[in-house]
């Protein structure tokens, strides 16, 4: 090929050469926007299944207790019998309530009420949410170790403790750092600012007051630091409930230690008159008692529970196949994945079909003029219509009926209303209302992609309009509204602000019995959920929301599946 | 191809006023606007049957949407307004009571880019005798598709493969297969908007081909661009220019003896 002097000039070659700079800079940030993305799904589904994998299994305590209707004697008393007789019966109020407290109350109501009457029995006692989240590791950092005891004399412990000695100044050190590091820098800070502007205006009351607050707190700050520096330095520490715990297994029962050095340990009883490895083992529990849900003695006996092997850990069928509950280590999603179900359900029988004739009249038979256009500005509009506003509607309408005063009587005419709040049909209406517009544009982009050449193929061997769109243009378009229909039922699978406000906000604790019984659904139990207080609803929550996920996914999953289905024709 | 088939009287083709005896189709005074913009302009013009016309003119000058007036295609573009009289037999077509539909089973058409519906071949052939009911058994329908194939010259070539997709088909093919979904139906009349001007050379002469047989049985209008293809496959043809239909005549006439000057700039490449 003969090139030509004009395109092998330096201005030529130079402007190539920018040229294709710009291109690879352009496959430069497409790429960089997809890893974003990546990574950032990945960061979020990892995080939500990293909180969520503990949720799946529950601890489950085995132990054979029985309700006896003729010595009236409920299973829940029998199970709290047998249990404190296992700790050699503390007589202390406190450490009965403790150990009582192990296991889940109302999972023992529900059985000693639910199982026929007689000799009811179970041997297997569901944990309360506390004990589960122990097993779990979520309640606190806990390190193992077998300290070698020589002599014991009275709550005088004598050995080798260099190892949890260590342990304790490494933990009070970092406690010290804490104090100075934040709460001492700051209060000093403030006191800075406080004297700078008290300089300014010396007479404030108000400003004094609070300087001279803000001196004493640094002080007692300092004092303290200095009481654990000067702690640190006597080879000596002592520990409380403000403090990391040490607990230690002694062949006769539990012990937590409140002081502790190098070669001595002072405790205190927590479990007595138990039979227990002849091996002493030392636990250190990094989080202090006062800041945990569980205490010291509940802590030693679910260690000796688990040392007896009466701990399983089992699937937790209650969280697929029970209702809400109040108790964490009781609830489950079945009846909000039924509530989903039925609403959606209802959603797609009216969505779907209205809004894919109204795509099909709008793209095919209606005349285009100032009325369809004005129709298709506002459906487009209200595609972008917050989906709360159409759960206000929804509850205006359906629930509550609009009230029209009828003039010049004294009396009002009710419009609509008359469902019920909460009840599914009136969640699948209003999302129904809510997905319309993406059905029907969806579906018109898919109708109007279909090419003119087959329309007008069909019109010239004689079909008629209806034969044209439903022999040849409906075919054509069908992955591409079936992909919009889903993608629309998906969305609205995912929807909570529209159920929240006709009434889905209440705790169900039993399954929906059809589309007119009150109901919650899966987004709406994740928000309720999230807003619970205890630790063991995170990872219900998290768990809640992968069974949300993989709904969605299989709806997705369903669009996919169809449209290579229609495209392979 | 060059002897026209030329009706008994002496033709009297020339200018607008011509009229031929006996034509199939005649179109009296038919203008089509586009909103306000004109596409036809008062056209008169008798299609004689059982011979190929060409519509011959420069881009633009309304040879398609004159074509579509004749299976009144034009109603399908919302903006468009046809006024005037076409005749099919002398039956006056425009009028309101004609059933489209019926009116299309007996004008077929081909359009410019080959439009074979996304279904197997089969099924694009007996589409048109499905919806129309043409055929009274399975048997019976598959006669009418093995014909329409065979008419098309396309049979050989897909015999086998009946139940592949149209569109797998290559650009020729796909044309001859739309030829055989049109003539499937039966009709009297098969439009044709440059059939060729898609194609390659040799898929273009199969179709000329084809053109030149259904002649014997059908009344053919042709819209092309190319006035060699016009002289080979037509016996009259008719040249438009913006709307207005300037002369007619056989295609001896008018690529030997235009009338007009603009017909003669036109034919010899001067214009257009």
């Amino acid at each position: 090929m003969q090139v030509s002097d004009r395109h092998l000039s330096d201005r030529f070659a130079k402007r190539l050469k920018q040229r294709r700079r710009a291109d690879a800079r352009l496959r430069l940030y497409g790429m960089m926007a997809i890893g974003t993305a990546l990574f950032l799904l990945v960061v979020l589904l990892g995080s939500i299944v990293f909180e969520a994998r503990t949720a799946f299994t529950r601890h489950e305590l085995q132990l054979s207790v029985s309700r006896d209707d003729r010595t009236d004697r409920s299973l829940t008393q029998d199970a709290h019998a047998k249990l404190l007789s296992m700790f050699g019966d503390p007589q202390d109020r406190r450490t009965r309530q403790d150990i009582t407290q192990l296991v889940s109350a109302l999972s023992l109501k529900i059985a000693g009420t639910t199982l026929v009457p007689g000799e009811v029995r179970t041997d297997q006692i569901v944990l309360s949410d506390k004990s589960d989240l122990y097993f779990k590791g979520l309640t606190t950092r806990v390190d193992r170790s077998t300290p070698v005891i020589n002599s014991v004399s009275g709550n005088v412990l004598s050995g080798e403790f260099s190892d949890l000695y260590r342990k304790a100044i490494r933990w009070r050190q970092a406690e010290i750092d804490q104090l100075a590091r934040s709460g001492l820098r700051s209060a000093e800070q403030r006191a800075e600012v406080l004297k700078r502007q008290l300089d300014e205006a010396p007479d404030d009351p108000d400003l004094q007051a609070r300087l001279d607050g803000e001196r004493t707190r640094a002080a007692q700050m300092r004092a303290r630091i200095e009481g654990f520096r000067s702690e640190l330095d006597s080879g000596s520490i002592s520990l409380d409930a403000s403090t990391a715990s040490v607990l230690v297994r002694t062949p006769t029962g539990f012990q937590r230690v409140v002081s502790i050095s190098e070669n001595r340990m002072t405790t205190e009883t927590l479990l007595e008159n138990m039979s227990l490895p002849e091996k002493a083992q030392a636990l250190f529990i990094h989080t202090p008692a006062v800041q945990r849900t569980l205490s010291d003695a509940q802590i030693a006996a679910l260690e000796w529970l688990k040392h007896e092997g009466l701990i399983r850990n089992t699937f937790n069928t209650s969280f697929f196949a029970r209702a809400d509950s109040s108790e964490a280590e009781l609830a489950g999603l079945l009846a909000a994945t039924i509530g989903s179900i039925l609403i959606i359900l209802t959603t797609m029988l009216l969505a779907v079909p209205v809004g894919i004739a109204a795509a099909v009249y709008l793209e095919e038979f209606a005349p285009r003029n100032a009325f369809t256009r004005f129709i298709q500005v506002n459906i487009n509009n209200l595609a972008a219509v917050p989906s709360i506003v159409f759960g206000l509607l929804g509850a205006a309408i359906f629930v509550n009926g609009v009230v029209i005063p009828i003039p010049f009587v004294e009396a009002t005419f009710r419009l609509g209303g008359g469902l019920g709040r909460g009840w599914p049909i009136v969640g699948g209406i209003v999302l129904a209302l809510m997905t319309l517009p993406t059905i029907i544009i969806s579906s018109r982009a898919a109708l109007s992609s279909v090419p003119d050449s087959i329309r007008q193929g069909a019109l010239a061997v004689g079909a008629t309009r209806l034969q044209t769109v439903h022999h040849h243009v409906m075919p054509m378009a069908a992955p591409g509204i079936l992909t919009g229909s889903i993608i629309g039922l998906a969305q609205a699978l995912g929807e909570t602000a529209p159920l929240l406000l006709i009434g889905m906000v209440a705790f169900i604790g039993d399954l929906p019995s059809g589309v007119t019984d009150r109901s919650t659904a899966l987004p709406v139990l994740i928000f309720q959920w999230s807003t619970r207080a205890e630790r063991a609803w995170e990872p219900m929550t998290s768990a809640a929301i992968i069974i949300l996920l993989a709904l969605m996914l299989i709806l997705n999953g369903l669009a996919v599946w169809l449209r290579m289905r229609y495209e392979k024709r | 191809m060059n002897s026209p088939v030329l009706p008994s009287a002496e033709p009297a083709f020339r200018g607008e006023a011509q009229t031929i005896a006996d034509p199939k189709v005649s179109l009296r005074n038919v203008t089509v606007k586009y909103g306000d913009v004109v596409a036809i302009d008062d056209v008169t013009f008798d299609i004689p049957g059982c011979a190929v016309t060409a519509l011959i003119g420069p881009s633009g000058c309304g040879k398609s949407t004159f074509l579509r007036c004749i299976n009144r295609m034009n109603e399908t573009i919302p903006i468009c307004r046809v006024t005037g009289d076409v005749l099919i037999d002398g039956e006056n077509i425009m009028k309101k009571e004609v059933d489209t539909v019926l009116l299309r089973a007996r004008v077929g058409m081909v359009f410019q880019q080959p439009n074979p519906f996304p279904k197997t071949i089969f099924d694009n052939v007996a589409y048109g005798p499905r919806i129309h009911g043409l055929a009274s058994s399975k048997a019976d329908l598959e006669e009418i598709v093995q014909t329409s194939l065979q008419r098309a010259g396309l049979w050989e070539e897909v015999k086998d493969s009946l139940h592949r997709p149209g569109t797998s088909l290559s650009g020729g093919q796909q044309q001859r297969l739309v030829i055989a979904r049109a003539i499937a139906i039966n009709p009297e009349v098969i439009l044709m908007d440059e059939p060729c001007s898609a194609l390659d050379p040799v898929a273009t002469a199969r179709i000329e081909e084809l053109i030149d047989d259904l002649r014997t049985n059908y009344c053919i209008v042709i819209v092309t661009h190319s006035m060699s293809q016009a002289a080979r496959i037509s016996q009259y043809t008719g040249f438009l220019d913006r709307g207005k239909l300037i002369e007619t005549g056989t295609t001896e006439q008018i690529f030997t003896r235009p009338q007009d000057t603009r017909t003669n700039d036109y034919i010899t490449g001067r214009y257009g």
